[in-house]
């Protein structure tokens, strides 16, 4: 059986895929022209006729959509999605809205067949990733207004694998229901899924020893930072595999069973794009900010959504599954939000995170704190870490260590406290862990 | 709602089942999971359709 949900799709050669890629950009513009407003004033301002759209220089003639632009046309008429919506409000059959990571959260139009859209681009990831009819997945998961976990239900049924629904279920239940029976597959956050794995020690069980064979994260990107992939893998031995989407956008970019440790975008239902400063397509081997189209969708699509994701570009031939999707490597690196200057030095979450989770002898848990001392006129980074359950190390020790591996990580010394194993919060959904308390940044 | 038009309804349905299925066979033959699985939800659909076309509706 094929490793790819559509072979055909997923092999053609780039020339194709761009023929196909802006063949589908431009039916989309001519449908969001004829019935968003929003989009009607945005490509007229552009100057951009929908039907000469016939190369990507010609989409990139098309200005980018941003989320603010989505949190001012929302508050438009027809309630409750605003002049985005593009079809008529009875279509709609699906309301959902951002999960309000960076900001008030935006609602989000859907009709049946872009449902199935939704779901048949999940089918494309969790193929991938080796979700077959004969699974059984569990989804630890409250089901409400946030949709990624929504849609890869659907998916596992489009692919005909068992779905086991775990909402309104404490964490406790929800591992002795993986384990009595035998689920295969579940799906969640990194930090949930390292959350399940120290429920399931508290219960006197190894999740090492469960039947778990895979684990699919969504909502963070963790799965692509090496050292939280390395604890998850450890905890579930099991593999684990890395999702990007948004609400937005639907399931862009997925990891595979391929040797490459990247991720691969959907090209064959999305136009990603991965741009300079200038708005100009990076090549491979540098960074730029994800632009991303879904091609397919009906009811509130945008056109060329900026992500603010960070990403390095990869070739297809970075990974040897045969796919001739091109690759962001190690994932997303970040949002392009989040990277902040601290005494001058840019500053990334994710270093942060892949030093704690490599260093094996604190928890999966912990905080950061971003403060500027008046007196002084300099940023302090705390970082707030649990001892690991069990360490022998003296609290001195690791101090000394993880602050040297925080260091190699970030170029930055960083202000480390340790707590006692369990002291904080184990969030369910996604995690914020980093605050920055500064009203102005130096 | 004439006898003919539930009649013309029960045989497109049955059209969709057979064209169904061979797209599954289709699918499944040339390897493509996207088709067969995809074919396979559609029976679903239709096996909904004809169930909501039962023989008793026919006046007797």
């Amino acid at each position: 059986m094929s490793e790819m949900w559509n072979p055909r799709l997923e092999t053609l050669p780039p020339d194709r895929l761009e023929r196909l890629q802006v063949r589908r950009f431009r039916e989309l513009a001519r449908h969001v022209y004829d019935g968003s407003p929003f989009y009607r004033e945005k490509l007229d301002d552009a100057g951009v006729d929908p039907d000469d759209i016939e190369t990507l220089a010609d989409v990139r003639r098309v200005p980018v959509t941003t989320k603010d632009e989505l949190r001012h046309a929302t508050g438009r008429e027809p309630f409750p999605y605003g002049d985005l919506l593009a079809v008529d409000p009875v279509e709609v059959t699906e309301y959902h809205q951002t999960s309000g990571t960076t900001g008030e959260p935006v609602r989000q139009a859907d009709t049946w067949p872009d449902w199935e859209w939704w779901s048949d681009c999940w089918a494309t990831v969790l193929w991938a990733q080796g979700i077959r009819p004969d699974d059984r997945v569990f989804f630890p998961f409250s089901y409400n207004v946030f949709v990624a976990f929504w849609a890869a239900h659907y998916a596992c049924e489009r692919i005909g694998a068992e779905v086991v629904p775990g909402g309104n279920l404490s964490s406790v239940q929800r591992v002795r229901k993986m384990v009595e029976l035998d689920v295969t597959a579940f799906m969640s956050t990194p930090t949930y899924a390292l959350r399940l794995a120290e429920v399931a020690h508290e219960e006197g069980l190894d999740p090492a020893g469960t039947s778990v064979e895979r684990i699919v994260c969504a909502g963070e990107p963790g799965a692509s930072v090496p050292g939280t992939k390395a604890r998850i893998e450890s905890e579930w031995g099991a593999e684990v595999f890395d999702h990007a989407g948004a609400t937005e956008t639907g399931a862009w970019g997925f990891t595979c069973r391929g040797s490459s440790l990247g991720l691969h975008f959907n090209e064959g239902r999305f136009l990603v794009e991965v741009l300079d400063d200038d708005g100009e397509p990076v090549d491979p081997g540098e960074r730029g900010e994800l632009v991303v189209t879904p091609l397919d969708r009906r009811a509130q699509p945008y056109l060329r959504f900026a992500l603010r994701d960070e990403v390095e570009l990869a070739g297809p031939e970075a990974c040897d599954c045969g796919r001739t999707f091109r690759l962001a490597t190690g994932g997303v690196l970040g949002r392009s939000d989040d990277l902040t200057k601290v005494n001058g030095v840019l500053l990334s979450p994710i270093a942060i995170e892949d030093a704690v989770r490599s260093y094996p002898d604190v928890g999966d848990e912990y905080q950061v704190v971003i403060e500027h001392h008046g007196s002084k006129d300099i940023d302090v980074v705390r970082l707030t870490a649990e001892r690991a359950e069990g360490t022998e190390k003296s609290a001195r020790t690791v101090l000394s260590e993880l602050t040297e591996e925080l260091k190699q990580a970030t170029n930055l010394t960083v202000d480390l406290e340790l707590v006692p194993y369990g002291t904080l919060d184990r969030p369910e959904l996604k995690a914020r862990r980093l605050t920055d308390t500064r009203d102005r940044h130096v | 709602m004439s006898e003919d038009d539930v009649a013309t309804m029960r045989r497109l349905v049955t059209e969709l089942a057979e064209t169904t299925a061979t797209l599954r066979d289709l699918g499944d033959r040339a390897d493509l999971p996207a088709v067969e699985r995809n074919a396979a939800r559609l029976e679903g659909v239709i096996e909904q359709l004809d169930r909501n076309l039962p023989p008793e509706l026919d006046e007797a």
